[in-house]
């Protein structure tokens, strides 16, 4: 099951799979517990490493490749 | 448009001569769409490559090489498929032939206790004493940084397939086709990656007393 929580965290599931982990989860606090806080933890692993605000200058010398150089 | 029959004219090196109306028009196509598309996943990508690289100064560097590579190879992009993930294997193939060999792998400080002890965060959590309430709650009080330090003292390989699974959404599939690997390699390197991270925090938080020693 546990190998199962992680497959059908990243939505790896096929559909029939999926609804029998649902159905578990529906019926099993504990697994559910751990599935809220795997979730949890991802949104909070996204939000801090993801998308960081461009340095100015790089955004100016990333415009200016398509103006300086085009494709071959 | 004129504008692109002058760029012709300056690169072929030749005297003035009009360049062909399509391949003109299809550069300006091909730059505007680049400029729209591609250029507005820069924020994702930058911090993409700081989390490579570990240090600003060669995450712009590295930004930049990979959208020269980009721009350069754009016409062979399909248009319609996952653009973002096009450019993350451009990223990820630049960073391991560029970057990689002049780094040296983040020094992982030894965690105290068992080495082999790969317990989820969720089970350490539940048997803390310190842990009252459900153990989620306790995750908001970590510290932005030390997600982002817990994420960067990952081993190269782990740290990517976490980068690209928990941070940008990337199916399995499109991992595989990133990091040039199997799909079962990703399965495993994304299974031991979040086990590392995990064991990372719970390490910070026992730092910062959030959890008991």
């Amino acid at each position: 099951m546990l190998r199962d929580l992680e497959l059908f965290l990243d939505r790896e599931l096929p559909d029939v799979e999926c609804r029998r982990v649902e159905e578990h989860l529906a019926a099993c606090a504990p697994c559910m517990g751990r599935v809220e806080f795997r979730r949890r933890l991802q949104v909070i692993v996204a939000r801090t490493c993801g998308e960081e605000s461009v340095p100015p200058e790089l955004m100016l010398r990333v415009r200016r490749l398509p103006v300086e150089r085009p494709p071959d | 448009m004129s504008e692109d029959a002058e760029r012709v004219e300056g690169r072929s090196g030749s005297g003035p001569r009009t360049a062909p109306l399509p391949e003109a028009a299809a550069l300006g196509e091909l730059r505007d769409r680049f400029e729209r598309d591609a250029l507005a996943l820069l924020p994702s990508l930058y911090a993409g490559a700081l989390r490579l690289t570990r240090n600003p100064s060669d995450a712009e560097d590295l930004v930049q090489e990979t959208f020269l590579r980009a721009y350069r190879g754009f016409g062979g992009f399909e248009e319609g498929t996952n653009l973002k993930a096009w450019l993350y294997r451009i990223l990820t193939n630049t960073f391991i032939n560029a970057y990689r060999k002049r780094q040296r792998e983040p020094a992982t400080v030894p965690v105290s206790g068992d080495e082999t002890d790969d317990r989820s965060l969720f089970d350490r959590l539940a048997e803390d004493s310190l842990t009252e309430s459900a153990e989620a709650v306790v995750l908001d009080r970590i510290p932005d940084e030390d997600v982002r330090a817990a994420l960067e003292s990952l081993p190269d390989q782990f740290r990517l397939a976490v980068l690209l699974a928990d941070v940008e959404g990337f199916s399995y599939r499109e991992i595989a086709e990133i990091m040039g690997t199997p799909v079962g390699t990703v399965m495993s390197r994304l299974h031991r990656g979040r086990r590392a991270l995990e064991k990372r925090l719970w390490v910070s938080m026992r730092e910062r007393g959030l959890v008991s020693d």
